[in-house]
């Protein structure tokens, strides 16, 4: 990210900087070329003054002392007297200069295309005006002088040159800086990431429950802390949810299999034994029975827990379906009364399977913790697009069982031994998940020394 | 020697009794907190096997009970927990040992042995008085090299003299050790174990070996091996 903000900014200063330089650098030409262009204007003005005509001819009264320009060889300027293409005068510094130089003229008519002039045979540049005198007095012939004067543009270049330089150092030295700068400012600005990605780095699943800190208070950078921090705390608890029921199916596979093994090992040990042979082949369909079963609940709440529960929707009256379920209940265990209250025969849709499923694991919820007198009452009620079963039993402690909020926790059961062979303490969480999938929810309320147990949803 | 077995798995507890028993163990039975904890406070119990989790009163609470009433009965918790915390946690509660499910009946075995042994004070897996051995390990007696065959309560009642060799150990006694609560004995039962165990060392050369002391008891001749 660095070096792209970098190249970004160095490519718009670069351009930035080459566009004012060529402006510039034209500007600056200009204003010199034109100053040149008015010094030889002038300078031509000058040397048209000093010409003369009278009736005894032209005279031309050109004092080198005064004009010490056209006779320096440094920084010159030059000029010329022509008529009819002869020179009648030249300026000293021509003449120091010797054979070789020679204006490099077009003449055309009355104007010149000035090329260049060659000195020593080096072409150089130069500024040459052309001032055509063509006097009309009446007393005084008319004649058709030219007079060049050129300046030699040397010095113009040499300026142009050393401000194109210093245009590169410039631009250098500021390309420098701004790497410097923004280097600086990146790693500067940067450095709460760098701390928060420090501490990142070394967090890990036990330090999930500690809040991140930075030493640096930066503002924008506080609600991307804030999110880390909720998150992690999110993390933590899922992962000690994990744990938890990790730690808890370890507890609900260890009891059956240490029965099966001192079973087996016994039986191995006395084969004689014909009780213990028989005792150690009951105990083995007894815990294949129930590992299936612990399994089979396990993968069902694993799926629901991600969603991925097939889900078959089919129209059903609402009471066929509960009377169904507490039939099935009833044939399987006889010793608790189950009353039905039963008033919504409308339609719903639903998935029968596993709604069917909620609502059993709810009798057998019942009727495993049923205590003290009293039948367990199912009723069911529509109205409003809404459905409500509900499942009710006698339990004098149900209040403060729900106030601890572990009902729906996998694995949780009344006794904390998680005693019986019956049931593996995921119906309630089983239940919840399904009422999740199917967009409803599992509500719980004590109500007169009852346990009264909800399932709503949509129709 | 007399365990007691408070478990709720009735698998299990069959088991361990089935178990324990053919080794010579009198073993009673708990299936809950509250009425294991009745009987280890009026039986006497040589070791007790207790679940940690149990229904109602936890295994935690009854051993908080026992210790506070005094009771230095062996305590060997058997658990489906295995972090350290639970572990150091039943061992501060006054467990003597903790055995994580599932577990080897071996190993078990192995840990009761030790419990007893280091209960009456026992370095080596052999007891030896004069002549008589005693390996506890292979649970296997020897008199002057020669091997005894005894059964599973012989053996037991053998071992119960011996580790108390010299005293006189009254009948009673023998039978609270030696017989479950389910398995109460006939008023003749430790006299004619006795006298059984007396036939078989005498096929060994050991005659003369237990004592009958009227009215007190009985006495195993010699001294342990120090």
């Amino acid at each position: 990210m660095k070096l792209r903000l970098l190249l970004a900014l160095l490519s718009a200063l670069v351009l930035l900087f080459l566009g004012a330089g060529l402006i510039l650098g034209h500007w600056f030409e200009e204003r010199l070329e034109t100053e040149l262009d008015e010094r030889i204007d002038a300078r031509s003005s000058a040397i048209a003054g000093l010409l003369e005509n009278d009736p005894e001819g032209l005279e031309f009264d050109f004092n080198p002392a005064a004009m010490p320009e056209y006779t320096r060889i440094v920084d010159p300027s030059f000029f010329e007297l022509r008529r009819d293409g002869e020179v009648l005068h030249r300026s000293p510094n021509l003449d120091r200069l010797g054979a070789g130089l020679d204006l490099l003229l077009e003449e055309g008519d009355d104007d010149f295309e000035v090329a260049g002039f060659a000195l020593r045979g080096q072409r150089r540049d130069l500024e040459l005006h052309q001032v055509q005198r063509d006097e009309d007095e009446p007393e005084m012939e008319p004649i058709d002088l030219v007079v060049l004067v050129a300046s030699d543009r040397a010095a113009l270049d040499r300026s142009l040159a050393r401000f194109r330089r210093g245009l590169i150092v410039a631009l250098l030295v500021l390309v420098a800086l701004v790497v410097l700068v923004t280097t600086l400012s990146i790693r500067f600005g940067l450095s709460p990431l760098r701390e928060l990605n420090d501490k990142l780095r070394d967090l890990d699943h036990e330090s999930l429950g500690q809040e991140l800190e930075l030493r640096q208070e930066v503002t924008e950078i506080r609600p991307l802390v804030a999110t880390l921090n909720e998150l992690f705390r999110r993390l933590k608890s899922a992962y000690d949810r994990e744990r938890e029921m990790t730690g808890n199916v370890a507890h609900e596979l260890r009891t059956p299999i240490a029965e099966l093994k001192l079973a087996t090992e016994l039986a191995r040990d006395w084969p004689e034994d014909v009780e213990l042979r028989d005792a150690a082949l009951s105990t083995a369909t007894q815990v294949s029975v129930r590992m299936e079963r612990l399994v089979g609940a396990l993968l069902r709440l694993a799926r629901l827990e991600e969603g991925r529960a097939p889900m078959r929707l089919e129209t059903v009256p609402l009471d066929d379906l509960v009377v169904r379920v507490v039939d099935e209940v009833r044939r399987q265990d006889q010793g608790r009364e189950i009353e039905l209250a039963v008033h919504a025969p409308d339609l719903i849709a639903t998935d029968i399977e596993l709604l069917s499923l909620a609502l059993r694991n709810l009798l057998v919820n019942a009727v495993a913790h049923a205590s003290g007198p009293g039948a367990i009452v199912v009723e069911t009620e529509t109205g409003a697009g809404q459905a409500l079963i509900s499942v009710s039993n006698p339990f004098p402690g149900a209040a403060a069982l729900i106030s601890e909020g572990k009902l729906e926790v996998a694995f949780w059961r009344g006794d904390a031994a998680r005693s019986g062979d019956d049931h593996e303490g995921l119906g309630l969480a089983i239940c919840s998940q399904v009422m999740k999938g199917l967009g409803g929810e599992l509500r719980f309320s004590a109500v007169a020394g009852r346990f009264v147990a909800e399932l709503r949803f949509s129709t | 020697m007399r365990l007691l077995v408070i478990e709720d798995s009735k698998s299990l507890r069959f088991s361990l009794e089935r178990g324990l028993g053919r080794l010579g163990y009198a073993v009673d039975l708990a299936e809950e907190g509250s009425s294991g904890l009745k009987l280890a406070n009026c039986e006497p119990y040589d070791l007790i096997i207790l679940d940690r989790m149990l229904p109602g009163m936890d295994g935690l609470e009854i051993l908080t009970e026992l210790r506070s009433r005094g009771s230095i009965v062996p305590v060997l918790l058997l658990t489906a927990r295995d972090s350290v915390d639970d572990r150091v946690e039943g061992l501060q509660a006054g467990a003597d040992d903790y055995l994580i499910k599932p577990f080897a009946f071996t190993e078990l075995c192995a840990r009761i042995d030790a419990l007893l042994r280091r209960r009456t004070g026992e370095l080596r897996t052999v007891i030896r008085t004069g002549r008589l051995e005693i390996d506890t390990r292979a649970r296997q007696v020897q008199y002057a090299s020669r091997r005894v065959e005894l059964r599973a309560r012989e053996y037991s009642l053998l071992l119960f003299l011996a580790r108390r060799c010299g005293e006189i150990i009254p009948r009673i006694e023998i039978e609270d050790h030696l017989y479950g609560r389910d398995n109460f004995p006939m008023s003749n039962a430790v006299p004619v174990a006795i006298s059984t165990l007396r036939a078989k060392l005498a096929e060994a050369g050991g005659t003369e070996l237990i004592h009958t002391h009227r009215g007190l008891g009985y006495r195993l001749e010699g001294e342990p091996e120090s």
